[in-house]
């Protein structure tokens, strides 16, 4: 099923916020590369970065960030030199992005079957009432109770779940090749989220999408993706298979992370959690932003920033522990 | 063992009020009844809307029940008044879900906690700065952070000053309300391992709500699971893990996320159906027979009681009771 051809590659994207307190490096330097038809996570904590890079490849980063460089090559089109109008057609057909929180993502004052007639409209030469028709069989796919009055229905009459089936319908709309899901469970109840996970997975494979989801769930990624990528405080520290990942992780950072979530399956005397807190994002610690927190730092890691390099067969890391001296002198 | 807090048949009701008149009631909490341990922790667990949190209001009387009585160390605390409930207000404490609207931004720390200690009429230590900071040392924090705002921590320092405040008149029993759900997880880790660390210092009480299983499985030694306002299953921790009975728990253990690729992909899930029901007017007979895989006739009619099917192990379905 997996086929290697990139279908998405971001290299060395820099996204800052200018701010009155100084200059958050939300996305500090991230090199991305996701295949045709996977499932990748991009995993990681509050603040670090992982929402931003999603919008950034859809150049929708809110002000005062800006993308201060990187390139986005995307099917072989680069969004980052595309003009509005163009990304404009790209955006709600290529690539569909289904965000955390539904209720905001629909407007209040439309029904349901008109916000997703028009998105239909939008993006093809069709009649309205056709996109209208096509908007029920949407419905019909996303398994919502009593589809047809749901058309006429307004958000504020649907729950969360509901509202969100919503979202993922109008996201599919168009056939895109890329959906981008952030988060897209974390504002719903647990039994809610598996089945919306599951249709998430189900629509991916049935309309061959690939899939790009954004979490701070560590137990959504071993369910349902291929790859992950682990993200700190703006910068990749950990890219590999998920097998490989939760059994042998090697950043540090990832270590801790899998050693602080409490496993339901075993008896857990005591948690481990990651020393510290989360630095500021505007003063940074220099080396490896990780150093402060790190169980293993050495003298190296508070000087000189680590490169995100191959240690095994895909499985890429960013940490000294892991770099033979020949690598450290040809950084320097 | 001597039960040390008793709950009597708790009903907690709210009007949804349209214009002048009442349209119907939420039924929050409907007929409960359980008893919790000195020295345990207690876990309550449910999705949003179950009335879990209403339930841990009742417990310290945040809020008055419709009806029903809370025994808490053989004292119906609905019946106390004056000094008396000054009394059990420092027996009894509360940890908030949110720490970023539990504090008052215009407070420093310092006041904050002595706050607390002042509204109970706690007697004051002779000297209350020493006091406040061998509390916040308690909860890893120090002496530097005495007079600063909320707003200069971050999430996980709040829910240690929400902490320390719940400490500081010395209670014995604390109703934690989802104290680490608007937190990271590698904090989350910090919040219980502190709690379980005072728990065993001073033999503290928890009531500990939650919607994360795994959390509440980690922390608590007995577990209820509500559905709709009421009490389906309860049960030691372990036990519930491993043998669940009632048709919901095991769908909601079915669907927890599971941070292990190979368990998590060869198991099998329970899916219910449909969408939780509106807790203004709840199904009639079982609550959860609508959603159940497993609902008989009986259960539309007639209400499943909380019987105890083995030691320590109850359960409110249909498909346990015999004749």
């Amino acid at each position: 099923m997996k086929e290697n051809k990139v279908l998405l590659k971001i290299e060395d994207l820099k996204v800052y916020f200018n701010t009155y307190a100084g200059v958050v490096k939300a996305v500090d330097g991230v090199d991305l590369s996701i295949f045709h038809g996977e499932s990748f996570a991009l995993v990681g904590e509050t603040g670090c970065g992982k929402s931003t890079v999603a919008r950034a490849i859809l150049r929708l980063v809110p002000p005062p960030g800006r993308i201060v460089s990187g390139r986005i090559i995307f099917d072989g089109i680069d969004l980052m030199k595309l003009p509005e109008d163009k990304l404009r057609e790209i955006r709600g057909s290529m690539i569909a992005y289904i965000c955390q929180d539904p209720t905001s993502a629909l407007d209040p004052l439309f029904t349901c079957g008109y916000q997703i007639a028009e998105t239909i409209v939008s993006h093809n030469s069709i009649k309205w009432n056709d996109a209208w028709n096509k908007s029920l069989k949407l419905l019909l796919h996303v398994a919502i109770p009593e589809a047809k009055k749901r058309l006429r229905n307004f958000p504020h009459e649907l729950s969360g779940g509901m509202k969100q089936r919503v979202v993922i319908s109008m996201s599919i709309s168009n056939n895109p090749k890329l959906l981008i899901a952030d988060e897209p469970t974390t504002a719903l109840d647990v039994t809610i989220q598996a089945q919306i996970m599951d249709l998430i997975k189900s629509l991916k494979d049935k309309y061959n999408m690939t899939l790009l989801l954004i979490t701070h769930n560590l137990g959504l990624v071993a369910e349902y993706c291929d790859r992950v990528a682990v993200m700190y405080l703006g910068k990749i520290v950990e890219v590999a298979d998920v097998y490989e990942l939760f059994e042998r992780p090697l950043h540090p950072y990832t270590q801790g992370l899998l050693r602080a979530v409490p496993n339901p399956l075993k008896k857990v005397e005591r948690l481990y959690p990651i020393a510290g807190m989360i630095p500021s994002p505007i003063n940074l610690p220099p080396g490896c932003r990780f150093h402060p927190r790190c169980p293993y730092v050495m003298d190296r890691c508070k000087v000189s920033e680590p490169p995100l390099v191959e240690i095994g067969q895909g499985h890429y890391v960013a940490c000294w522990k892991y770099v033979k001296g020949e690598v450290h002198e040809a950084i320097h | 063992m001597k039960p040390f807090i008793e709950v009597k048949n708790l009903t907690k009701f709210f009007p949804v009020k349209a214009l002048f008149f009442t349209k119907g009631w939420v039924r929050a909490v409907d007929n409960v009844s359980f008893t919790i341990f000195k020295g345990e922790t207690f876990g309550l667990v449910g999705e949003s809307g179950c009335g879990k949190t209403t339930l841990g209001r009742l417990l310290i009387r945040l809020i008055e029940p419709t009806s029903g009585t809370v025994y808490f160390d053989g004292v119906n605390i609905y019946s106390l008044k004056g000094k008396d409930l000054r009394e059990f207000r420092k027996r009894a404490q509360i940890v908030f879900q949110d720490p970023y609207s539990s504090l008052n931004p215009r407070m420093v720390v310092f006041d904050i906690i002595a706050e607390a200690i002042e509204a109970t009429h706690a007697k004051i230590p002779i000297n209350i700065e020493d006091h406040i900071v061998s509390l916040l040392e308690q909860v890893g924090l120090s002496k530097e952070h005495l007079y600063r705002y909320p707003h200069e921590f971050s999430g996980g320092q709040r829910q240690r000053i929400a902490i320390a405040r719940a400490l500081a008149v010395n209670p014995e029993f604390i109703v934690l309300d989802e104290p680490t759900s608007a937190l990271d997880v590698s904090v989350q880790a910090q919040i219980l391992n502190l709690l379980k660390d005072l728990q065993k210092k001073y033999g503290f009480t928890y009531l500990f709500i939650s919607h994360d299983l795994a959390v509440v499985k980690y922390m608590s030694h007995r577990i209820a699971v509500m559905y709709l306002g009421k009490i389906v299953e309860l049960a030691r921790s372990e036990e519930l893990f491993e043998r669940p009975l009632h048709p919901y728990t095991q769908i909601l253990l079915s669907a927890i996320p599971i941070p292990d690729p190979k368990i998590v992909r060869t198991r099998k899930r329970l899916k219910p159906k449909g969408e939780p029901p509106s807790p203004i007017n709840p199904p009639t007979g079982c609550r959860f027979h609508p959603r159940c895989p497993y609902a008989m006739t009986k259960c539309r009619v007639s209400e499943p009681p909380l019987v105890e099917i083995e030691r320590d192990h109850y359960v409110a379905c249909w498909k346990y009771v015999k004749g």
